[in-house]
C-alpha cells in the first residue's frame, strides 16, 4: 500500500474544480462553474456535477473475477477527491440511485435489458438489486462472498485506482482549440514538471467506491446471451 | 446523509433540497431499490433512466469528446442509450477530428475513419464477453484485440485512447502518444474488493 507524501497537490487541476470552502455568490459561481471541469474519466466532468459530487460517477469498470470466472465484478467510483480537504463529502448519498444499465446479446440479437440498482438506506448500509436477487452491505465490509443467491456488495472509502496526466490534455487541447503546436507528447512532458515530476493528477486522492460481483448466469441467460453492454447512471431516489 | 458543511456555499444546497423533493415523490421505500411501473419510460423500464443526473461507460468519453458546459450537461443528462447517437453526433465528431489530427495525419484512427469511430464511441457503454476469463485490453471486443473486453483497474484507458484517437495503432510504442501516467500510485490487490485502502491523510 503505498502512503502519500504529506501536501502533495496537483495544482493545474486543483485550482479549476476546488471548490469547497470557498463562498462564491451568484456570479462568481456560474463563472466557476462554466470553466470548473477539467479533462478526466468523468469525474466532474459537467457543471451540474460539480454541484452534486454524491451523484458525480467518477469511473466505472468491468470485469472477470481473475480468481473465478463465473464471477463479474463491476464497479462504480464517485466523489473525487473524498474524504479530503479539496472535498470533505465521505458517504454516499440516500437520496440517489446509484444503477448499473445492463444489455446482454447473443451475437447480434438482443436478449434482455437489466438494471442492477444500489442504494443506501441509511449511512452505514448498501442494498443492490437485480431483479429479485438482493444483495445487502454493512459499508466498509470487505468480507463478503459470493453466496447461493450470487451477487455480493461491497462500499467504501478506497484509493482512486484511475491514473491521467489531465493537466497534460488540458495543455495540448486548450478550451479555445487552438491546438499546441508542440506535440501530445511534450505536453504531457511540461504538465508533469509542472506538477514536480508527476504525470497522475489524481495520484493520493481517495473515492467513494461500490464493488459488486455477481455471478454471470444472472446477467446471461446462463451464458445464452454471453456479451454485454454496462453503463452507469445515477438519478434521484 | 453528510452533516452539512457550514463553508459550503447555499449553491451546493439546491440540489440536495431537489434530490429530496424528488425522493419524496418517488415510490421507493427507505430500505431497498424500487422498481416501480415497468412499462416503456417509465420508472421501471430497465432501458432507460429517468431524471438522470450522471452517467457514464467509457472512460473520458464525455470530459474529452464533448466540449462545451451544455453539451456536457445534456450529455450526462441523456439516459436513453436510442437518442445518443442523433444527439451527440455531430459535436464529437468534430473533436475526434480535431484530436486525430494532433499527430498531423488525418483518418489514421483505429477503426479507420472519423465516422465509424464516432459511431463506436458514441455508444457510450463497455462491452464484455463474459464467457472469457481473461480480461487485458480496452475496446477489446469492439476493435477485436481478444480477451473479455470491458475494463481493469489495471489497464491505463488514457494511452489507448490517445492511440485509438492521434495514431490508430492500438500497439504503438511511440512515447509522444502517453499521457506518462502508466500506473496506479498505489497496488491494488488481488482479492475482494480489489481496490486499494484508502490515504490515510486527507490534507491534499
Amino acid at each position: 500500500m503505498a502512503s502519500r507524501e504529506s501536501g502533495a497537490r496537483h495544482p493545474l487541476v486543483r485550482r479549476e474544480t476546488r471548490r469547497r470552502g470557498t463562498p462564491l455568490g451568484g456570479v462568481a459561481c456560474a463563472a466557476l462553474l462554466a470553466s470548473g471541469t477539467a479533462f478526466a474519466a468523468d469525474h466532474r466532468d459537467s457543471p451540474s456535477q460539480l454541484l452534486n459530487p454524491q451523484a458525480d460517477i467518477n469511473d466505472i469498470y468491468a470485469f472477470m473475477n481473475p480468481n473465478d470466472p463465473e464471477e463479474l465484478v463491476l464497479v462504480m467510483t464517485v466523489v473525487q477527491n473524498a474524504a479530503s480537504e479539496d472535498e470533505s463529502i465521505s458517504t454516499f448519498s440516500n437520496t440517489i440511485n446509484y444503477d448499473f444499465l445492463i444489455e446482454s446479446s447473443a451475437g447480434t440479437t438482443v436478449v434482455d435489458n437489466l438494471r442492477l440498482r444500489c442504494v443506501f438506506p441509511s449511512e452505514t448500509r448498501i442494498s443492490c438489486s437485480l431483479g429479485d436477487t438482493t444483495a445487502t452491505g454493512t459499508v466498509g465490509d470487505m468480507t463478503q462472498t459470493l453466496p447461493e443467491n450470487g451477487m455480493r456488495v461491497y462500499a467504501g472509502l478506497r484509493e482512486d485506482p484511475f491514473f491521467f496526466n489531465g493537466p497534460g490534455l488540458n495543455m495540448t487541447l486548450p478550451e479555445e482549440d487552438e491546438f499546441a503546436t508542440m506535440s501530445p507528447g511534450l505536453m504531457f512532458q511540461a504538465a508533469a514538471a509542472e506538477n514536480d515530476g508527476e504525470a497522475d493528477a489524481f495520484a493520493g486522492e481517495n473515492t467513494l467506491a461500490m464493488v459488486i460481483g455477481i455471478d454471470r448466469d444472472l446477467l446471461t441467460a446462463n451464458q445464452a446471451a454471453p456479451v454485454l453492454k454496462i453503463w452507469a447512471a445515477t438519478s434521484p431516489r | 446523509m453528510n452533516t452539512p458543511n457550514a463553508r459550503t456555499p447555499v449553491a451546493l444546497a439546491l440540489p440536495t433540497l431537489l434530490l429530496a423533493i424528488a425522493a419524496g415523490c418517488s415510490s421507493g421505500g427507505d430500505d431497498g431499490p424500487s422498481t416501480g411501473p415497468t412499462g416503456p419510460g417509465t420508472s421501471g423500464d430497465t432501458r432507460v433512466v429517468i431524471g438522470q443526473i450522471d452517467r457514464m461507460g467509457r472512460p473520458g468519453v464525455s470530459t474529452a469528446l464533448i466540449r462545451t458546459d451544455d453539451d456536457e450537461d445534456a450529455y450526462n443528462a441523456n439516459g436513453d442509450p436510442n437518442t445518443w447517437d442523433a444527439a451527440f453526433r455531430a459535436p464529437m465528431l468534430e473533436r475526434v477530428r480535431l484530436i486525430d489530427g494532433l499527430d498531423e495525419v488525418p483518418n489514421n484512427l483505429v477503426t479507420g475513419s472519423a465516422d465509424s469511430l464516432t459511431t463506436l464511441l458514441i455508444d457510450d457503454r463497455l462491452q464484455i464477453d463474459t464467457s472469457i476469463a481473461m480480461c487485458d485490453a480496452y475496446l477489446a471486443l469492439e476493435i477485436g484485440l481478444g480477451g473479455c473486453g470491458g475494463r481493469t483497474l489495471e489497464r491505463d484507458v488514457i494511452d489507448d485512447t490517445l492511440r485509438h484517437l492521434i495514431t490508430g495503432d492500438p500497439e504503438d510504442t511511440n512515447p509522444l502518444i502517453s499521457d506518462l501516467a502508466n500506473a496506479n500510485d498505489a497496488d491494488l490487490p488481488s482479492q475482494w474488493p480489489f481496490l486499494a485502502e484508502p490515504f490515510a491523510s486527507t490534507d491534499n
